[in-house]
């Protein structure tokens, strides 16, 4: 499928006291990351709703991670098991809007986690590589690209 | 001290910056003290931040502890002081002074950033402490990866022994490191800068830092000498190759002071050089030719080629060093004319003149005296010899003439030594190549004559025999003759080489000077002699010594000149002065070090050897220089090779930063400094510290950890391999008299038990054998989390204590030995085994205490007793935490809390006296302005510009809308830019600020403060991170990092366009406080609250105070608990601060923090009492049972009916005892599926009683049967007292409850699985441990507080390891058993840390509640109740208008009412949805993408 290089470019959800610190701590001990993702820091997953993850790909993500604490760890008590109903709910969505359900994931850690972090993303990156564009993206890649055949 | 009258002073000094000391200054600084927090490490954070998860929740400690650390480190009103110890405490409490000793971090706290840009470039890696050894770290480095504070520290221990033992104090160490990272011409400016002759040195040198090597105590010292020539052969080779050049030519400014120097040998050379650095015009006087003295003339050309010698001579030439030869002084030019000439001299001579020796003959012709001979040779003319040569002496000197003299000619040399080879003082190198060039030796023999043959020229030598007697001054043996051994040998050639003297004629011609009968110039160790303008070093001072000796001669007298010239003592202290020893105890004791063979550099053959003066030795490969480097210790750790300081582009380092006693004036001390971990070392059967693979619980916390030396992967040390099958040793230091640790840890049982369940997760299919005593888990849902573990599978409880480990060779697997349950011996093999380490007191903290007058306890733990838990024995003096008595993290942070509150309680009248509070400027109105925005792109050094081309981001963004500035800075954190960006708001009317810098984690808070300080509202600010999460980790990447870079600007940006200026909700704050709950808790919550100065309602519901405390008549130490509750109940009755409602119950509570109305009901009356915060202090009940005939046999009753009626004297009537049992049942319908809780006291208690028990009545019997014995912490010691005492101790199984059946007697029946068959025993008494439950009530109370109860019914706190006495609503707090059971100790500690907690509350007359907060949009609201149920912490509630509102109060600002509410009519502040749109909108506007 993939007849051309193809980067995918995928938002990042990430809760201020995990994930957002564990991709800090990646940084700290220079582990190394495709730079296909971009971080959104929110003060919980609780707080991510439905249409922002819908905005992403509606706008041309072709992925969207998000990243809460460990569960049982939120710091706001259970915010991380809401943005998991949330996620599972716009992943119906998604596959009903014909999007491959992968493209959007929900992951957990801890802070410290910067190890679980990478590989993490990059499997993210890898599986949404895979996937080849966002179905709304590849119209506009076709056009901007000289036909490859 | 401020002057406050005899007002005490209301700031506290916190020792310790683990959780209880961070906790402890947290409660103090928010509730108006002041607070010097101290520490002895890098950073706060304690035991805590070593872990990698806690139980029983397996939260994520970093998670969790580091808000708390950053809160600390940014509080106004803590002062943390690491790298800190208290070195005494004078006056009285509220009136300390405290003595603070600071060491030095050796870098400016308040200048770095954590760049780490000198961690990369630092080439010592040492034992990483932080990770237990298991990794390295460099000398320069973060304490551990998310320290606070976040700046980097050296570690130093002094200086090496290499450098303390070199004559001249080259940094030794520190040009190892930097040849190790081929770093030469830095390694050599290094040498240089004590030694001017490194390339000289690099050859000649005799070398004592080698024999000080401490890697000499592993295998072989380090090849130093040879490291040296290597590095300075590098330097040559470059300057050669015109990869460098030779350092530009200077001469000395016109009016420079002159100075002379007598004698171009090392010492004059050195001095020389020196002199000419500082400025002065030196010139050097050589009677010879040319420079080097002793180096030239004195050393032949195979050991150091003229060249080398050439090029450093031409080096310190060029530093503007004038030399005139041929110069004899006395002779050519007059010392007096010196002297007038010069303002001052430095004579250098050395000794030239030879030994003479005092035989017949010693003038015959071919008798050569050493340095002439040497001199000759070096010259062009050289003495043609033949034959046989003899050479006398056992020196170098005596070595080179041999050596030379087969060069020259000679067929056979042979040395006459008049000792033996043991004794000779040559180094070895020297005498190992004369050995190889076929140099013979007569030891022990001196020659008597040299006789002359019939040409009148020498033909024989006639020696004696010697033999060695007693030790002479020298320490060697002193030779004697031998009567009638004499010989003789012919000989074509002597050259008498046995020592050097003085030139007696340059002694004649300096009349002024003082010399000693030999000739030597008298002067003192810094060069100076006692004529004021001369000064003299090196040989002519000390006799023949080493080239290095008189450099360092050198060296010292031109400090001396350059004093004297500035009229400075020569005495004060100098470079001297500053080395200080690496103390003998903290070097590297080699252990653990595996061999490396030495360096050996090649040498030519013999043959070409002797044909000529070649360099005999050759330098080191590069890759045998580095593996060499690489054996170095690093003894002192830091090699102080300066290498950070390079790096360091914000000069941050400061190597040369003392220590400093600081005297601070507080009101009172509270000490946590916390414990260490026992060092297993101690426990030898079980191999830590000589096995690899035997680590300890500390260890196994690291290996966990995602951030720790393997990454998370469970691994053994030894050779990575992924560890299948892991054994845990319980009670490694604890319960264990054998270490001197008596006690229980408390903790270890629990945290195995997590680190069990937390490897399965890494490593699915592990096996875990946990090898155990009794599992002690006692605390609050703890035995549910160690059921659960128990029945995972893989994980294997063993009750036995192995008596051994044994490494098996090869695959160092470890064999476990122990005892059965069928008593059998048991031998199994594991991959890793983990022990599981006590809690022991520190060493060098309990020494300090005692000095500061505290007592320890028998253990070494703050002496204390069970009613004062807080209290030392010095009053004003509170301690908290593990240092009081091992324990886990929630009860170490609820003492810290309450030994806050006790320093509260003494303070009370100081509160707000000494505290600081900010103010800012007036807000700038910015709601009809259009976005005006100023962007800064910080390079953070390197960090963000050596992978993001910064000035592309900054053009890329500067013209994008609404982009008023856009600029790029080197540190965007720097003062100087901070300046900056106050400055552009005024200049450029900024409305809106983005920073591209690092994490708003760290750094938020800071530009925050500067938009504030600029009259910004500090919301109107936004960071993009660049750094952590793009250069840092895309650094391969440039091109789509600055890309990257770019659209994150953007991101932040578009964000920033929509950010509103939020200003927090200012709420009066009622400051009276109110307790639920008169039994011993509440009493001791409100009396600390009254204590402190605040009004208090007590609410109980029964008609008196106490609670069960009046069932309960003593403590296991036999403390007496009536008479303290009788005080207690008094000085809370006869307290004006509290008003006492008795016989009353609360109605409903309505309110939130600082303002809360609380309706009371006395019979049928209500009242309504307004408070600040509340404190709930309901109780719990004793556990019922119907089981086990209780209530159906009178002689089955509970353990507290016994305790009654022991004290009562009624039990067993007048005390017949004999020949009775009594039986004591554990668990007695708890620990059960029914209550699937400890109740944490029974065990306790039934050893108190069973000890009251065979005190009165020491012939009766008494059984315990027990599933686990919980006597954790000090109560361990009682547990042992009763079984010396003959109480009878029966484990029974766990399923099989015992049976109690009344059949004319009780008969208990149980089955142990220590015991084969089923035991029975006839009882005349049952005693039933029954535990206790939750207060029936608490379903009720949860509900009107709108706060949660757990499993049991117990309430629950709003984080069970951190927030122990918080609910998660704010401003009601929680203590005693309605928390969950504990001890009377644990109650009073519970009840004081909330009363500290609600102090942050009452002591506030006004409370800022965030702005961060949720917000409805009343329009949209339709009343739907969603937010009113998501939201954690009851903060929604519906108004007069039936429409949702929010207390901010209560808000938290998580949003998720926001993301619930189905009319979209709430909006988080600050995170609005509207502002994560316009990120993502502008993230994809290349991709243009619609919907349609």
């Amino acid at each position: 499928m993939n007849l051309y290089d193809f980067e995918p470019k995928i938002v990042a959800f990430c809760c201020h006291y995990c994930a957002y610190a564990a991709a800090d701590l990646s940084g700290s001990m220079r582990l190394q990351y495709p730079p296909n993702i971009r971080i959104i820091r929110t003060p919980c997953t609780g707080k991510l709703e439905v249409e922002y993850f819908m905005r992403a790909f509606e706008k041309g993500a072709d992925g969207v991670l998000v990243a809460g604490c460990e569960e049982g760890s939120c710091h706001f008590s259970d915010g991380n098991f809401l943005a998991k109903r949330r996620v599972n709910y716009a992943r119906q969505i998604l596959m009903e809007a014909g999007f491959e359900k992968e493209r959007l994931r929900m992951v957990n850690l801890g802070a410290a986690d910067a190890t679980i972090f990478v590989p993490m993303v990059k499997d993210m990156i890898e599986t949404v590589r895979n996937l080849g564009p966002s179905p709304l993206a590849k119209a506009k890649i076709f056009v901007k690209q000289e036909n490859p055949l | 001290m401020a002057t406050n009258g005899n007002k005490k002073t209301g700031a506290v000094l916190v020792q310790g910056g683990g959780i209880a000391g961070v906790q402890a200054s947290l409660d103090l600084a928010n509730s108006g003290f002041k607070v010097y927090l101290i520490e002895r490490s890098a950073a706060i954070g304690g035991m805590m931040s070593y872990l990698d998860k806690t139980f029983p929740t397996g939260d994520c400690a970093t998670c969790i502890v580091s808000p708390k650390l950053v809160e600390c480190a940014r509080n106004l009103n803590i002062t943390i002081l690491t790298y800190s110890e208290l070195l005494k405490i004078d006056g009285e409490p509220g009136h300390f002074t405290a003595t603070v000793k600071q060491m030095p971090r050796y870098v400016d706290e308040k200048i770095c950033n954590d760049c780490g840009d000198c961690y990369k470039v630092c080439p010592v890696e040492i034992p990483d402490r932080f990770n237990r050894d298991l990794g390295k770290r460099k000398a320069i480095a973060k304490y551990s990866p998310q320290a606070v504070p976040n700046i980097a520290g050296i570690l130093k221990l002094g200086h090496a022994p290499c450098k303390t033992a070199c004559p001249a104090g080259i940094n030794v160490q520190g040009y190892i490191q930097l040849i190790k990272k081929k770093a030469y011409v830095k390694a050599v400016n290094l040498i240089r800068e004590r030694n001017p002759l490194s390339a000289i040195c690099g050859r000649v040198c005799t070398h004592p830092c080698e024999t000080a090597c401490t890697r000499g105590n592993v295998d072989l010292p380090v090849a130093i000498r040879q490291l040296k020539r290597f590095a300075s052969d590098r330097e040559m080779e470059m300057v050669a190759s015109g990869e460098i050049s030779l350092p530009e030519e200077k001469s000395p400014a016109p009016d420079a002071v002159k100075i002379a120097v007598i004698g171009a040998g090392p010492s004059g050379l050195t001095a020389a050089q020196d002199l000419a650095d500082r400025g002065y015009a030196v010139t050097v006087f050589e009677a010879s030719p040319a420079a080097g003295g002793m180096l030239r003339w004195g050393i032949p050309d195979y050991r150091l080629p003229v060249d080398i010698l050439n090029y450093e001579v031409e080096l310190i030439r060029r530093k503007g060093v004038t030399f005139k030869y041929n110069c004899r002084i006395g002779v050519d030019i007059s010392f007096e004319k010196l002297r007038a000439d010069y303002q001052a001299v430095f004579i250098g001579i050395g000794t030239q003149k030879s030994t003479e020796l005092k035989v017949k003959g010693s003038d015959l012709s071919g008798v050569f005296p050493g340095l002439e001979f040497l001199y000759r040779a070096s010259s062009t003319d050289k003495p043609a010899l033949q034959g046989h040569v003899i050479v006398v002496g056992g020196g170098d000197v005596a070595m080179d003439a041999a050596c030379s003299a087969i060069r020259l000619g000679a067929q056979k040399v042979t040395i006459v030594y008049r000792r033996s080879g043991k004794e000779l003082p040559a180094i070895n190198e020297e005498i190992h190549h004369a050995m190889e060039e076929g140099i013979q030796f007569e030891f022990l023999t001196n020659p008597v004559e040299f006789i002359a043959g019939p040409d009148g020229k020498l033909e024989k030598v006639k020696c004696i025999r010697m033999k060695l007697g007693e030790p002479d001054a020298s320490g060697r043996r002193s030779p004697s003759p031998i009567d009638g051994s004499e010989f003789e040998i012919f000989a074509d050639a002597v050259i008498v080489a046995i020592g050097s003297q003085p030139d007696l004629q340059f002694s004649k011609a300096a009349k002024a000077l003082a010399v000693n009968p030999w000739g030597n110039v008298v002067a003192d160790k810094y060069g100076v002699t006692q004529t004021p303008g001369i000064f003299a070093g090196g040989d002519i001072v000390t006799g023949p010594a080493t080239v290095i000796e008189a450099v360092a001669a050198g060296k010292r007298a031109a400090e001396s000149i350059d004093r004297y010239v500035r009229g400075i003592d020569t005495k004060a202290p100098r470079f001297e002065d500053t080395i200080h020893p690496v103390p003998e105890e903290l070097l590297p004791s080699g252990k653990g070090i595996l061999k490396k063979p030495r360096a050996q550099a090649a040498e030519l053959p013999v043959s070409e050897r002797i044909a000529g003066f070649a360099e005999i030795e050759t330098a080191f490969t590069e890759a045998d220089a580095i593996a060499e480097c690489e054996r170095c210790l690093n003894c002192a750790l830091c090699s102080e090779c300066g290498e950070c300081v390079d790096a360091c582009e914000k000069k941050a380092v400061l190597h040369d930063m003392q220590e400093k006693l600081i005297d601070l004036d507080v009101g009172s001390v509270i000490l946590a400094p916390g414990f260490q971990e026992f060092q297993a070392q101690a426990k030898g059967e079980y191999g830590f510290g000589r096995y690899p693979n035997v680590i300890t619980t500390v260890q196994f916390e690291r290996i966990l950890s995602a951030a720790g030396p393997f990454h998370g992967h469970v691994q053994r040390p030894f050779d990575g391999r992924e560890a299948k099958r892991i054994a845990f040793i319980q009670c490694v230091g604890s319960r264990d008299d054998r270490c001197g640790n008596e006690y229980c840890s408390s903790v270890c049982c629990m945290a195995v038990t997590k680190e069990a369940v937390i490897a399965r997760e890494h490593v699915p299919g592990l096996e875990i054998k946990i090898f155990y005593m009794d599992i002690r888990a006692f605390g609050k849902d703890f035995d549910q989390y160690f059921e659960r573990a128990k029945s995972q599978d893989g994980i294997d409880y063993i009750k036995s204590m192995p008596s051994q480990v044994v490494e098996i060779p090869g695959s160092k697997d470890l064999m476990v030995r122990y005892l059965n349950a069928a008593g059998a011996v048991c031998e199994e093999t594991f991959d890793l085994v983990v022990l599981a380490v006590g809690i022991d007191p520190k060493p060098e903290v309990s020494g300090t205490i005692s000095r500061l007058g505290i007592d320890l306890n028998e253990y070494g733990f703050c002496a204390t007793d069970r009613f004062f838990p807080l209290v030392t024995s010095r009053p004003g003096v509170f301690v908290a935490g593990a240092f009081q008595e091992p324990k886990d993290i929630p009860e170490t942070v609820t003492q810290a809390s309450a030994a806050a509150s006790m320093s509260m309680e003494l303070l009370a009248e100081s509160r707000n006296t000494l505290v600081t509070k900010r103010t800012y400027p007036e807000e700038h109105d910015v709601t009809d302005e259009g976005p005006r925005i100023g962007v800064f792109v910080c390079h953070c050094g390197t960090n963000i510009a050596s992978t993001v081309d910064v000035a592309r981001v900054t053009n890329a963004i500067s013209n994008d809308p609404d982009v008023v500035l856009a600029t790029h800075t080197m540190y965007a954190c720097a003062d100087a830019n901070l300046s900056e960006v106050k400055k552009a708001i005024h200049d450029y009317r900024l409305n809106r600020i983005v920073v591209a810098s690092c994490t708003p984690r760290t750094h938020e808070p800071l530009f925050r403060e500067t938009l504030r300080e600029a009259g910004l509202n500090p919301y109107l600010f936004e960071l993009a991170n660049i750094r952590d999460q793009c250069s840092w980790v895309h650094s391969a990447e440039p091109e789509a990092a600055t890309e990257k870079a770019i659209e994150l600007v953007r991101m932040a940006i578009a964000r920033t366009r929509q950010l509103k200026p939020l200003v927090g909700e200012t709420l009066a704050v009622n400051q009276d406080g109110l307790v639920i709950g008169g039994g011993l808790s509440g009493m001791t919550a409100a009396l600390s609250l009254a204590e402190q100065g605040f009004t208090v309602h007590l609410v109980e519901r029964s008609f008196q105070l106490g609670g069960h405390l009046h069932d309960i008549h003593g403590t296991l130490e036999q403390d007496n608990v009536s008479g303290f509750l009788n005080n207690l109940v008094g000085q809370v009755k006869n307290h004006s601060g509290i008003r006492l409602h008795l016989e009353t119950e609360v109605a409903a509570i309505n309110g939130h923090v600082g303002k809360f109305k609380i309706k009371l009901r006395k019979n049928e009356t209500f009242t309504e009492v307004p408070c600040g915060a509340v404190i709930v202090a309901t109780g719990a009940d004793a556990a019922a049972t119907g089981e086990f005939l209780y209530h159906k046999s009178e002689n089955v009753m509970t353990q507290t009916e016994l305790e009654t009626r022991l004290h009562e004297k009624s039990f067993f009537g007048l005390g017949h005892g004999a020949g009775k049992n009594i039986v004591m049942i554990q668990c007695a319908g708890s620990r059960n599926d029914a209550h699937p809780y400890c109740s944490r006291l029974c065990c306790s208690m039934a050893i108190k009683n069973a000890l009251a028990v065979k005190k009165e009545h020491p012939d009766a019997a008494v059984y315990v049967l027990y599933r686990d014995i919980r006597t954790y912490g000090f109560r361990e010691k009682y547990y042992k007292l009763a079984r010396m005492a003959g109480v009878i101790f029966i484990r029974y199984d766990e399923r099989k409850p015992p049976v109690v059946k009344d059949d004319n007697g009780l008969l208990v029946s149980l089955d142990s699985p220590d015991f084969p068959e089923t035991i029975e025993i006839e009882a005349d008494y049952v005693v039933l441990s029954t535990g206790i439950q939750p207060s029936e009530d608490n379903r009720h109370m949860a509900d009107m507080l709108k706060v949660p109860l757990n499993a049991s019914g117990f309430f629950v706190e709003a984080h069970v390891k951190l927030r122990p006495v918080d609910f998660a609503n704010e401003g009601i707090f929680l203590c005693g058993l309605a928390h969950s059971p504990k001890f009377i100790d644990e109650n009073i500690s519970q009840a004081k840390a909330a009363a500290s907690r609600a102090a942050t509350v009452l002591s506030k007359t006004h409370l800022e509640v965030g702005a961060q907060v949720s917000q409805v949009d009343q329009g949209k609201c339709i009343s739907c109740m969603t937010c009113v149920h998501s939201c954690p912490y009851g903060a929604p509630f519906v108004n007069k208008d039936h429409k949702a509102e929010i207390a901010a109060a209560k808000c938290m600002g998580c949003g998720i009412c926001a993301a619930e509410c189905p009319a979209r009519a709430i909006q988080l502040n600050h995170f609005e949805s509207r502002q994560f749109q316009m990120m993502i909108d502008d993230l994809f506007m290349d991709r243009e993408i619609t919907a349609n």
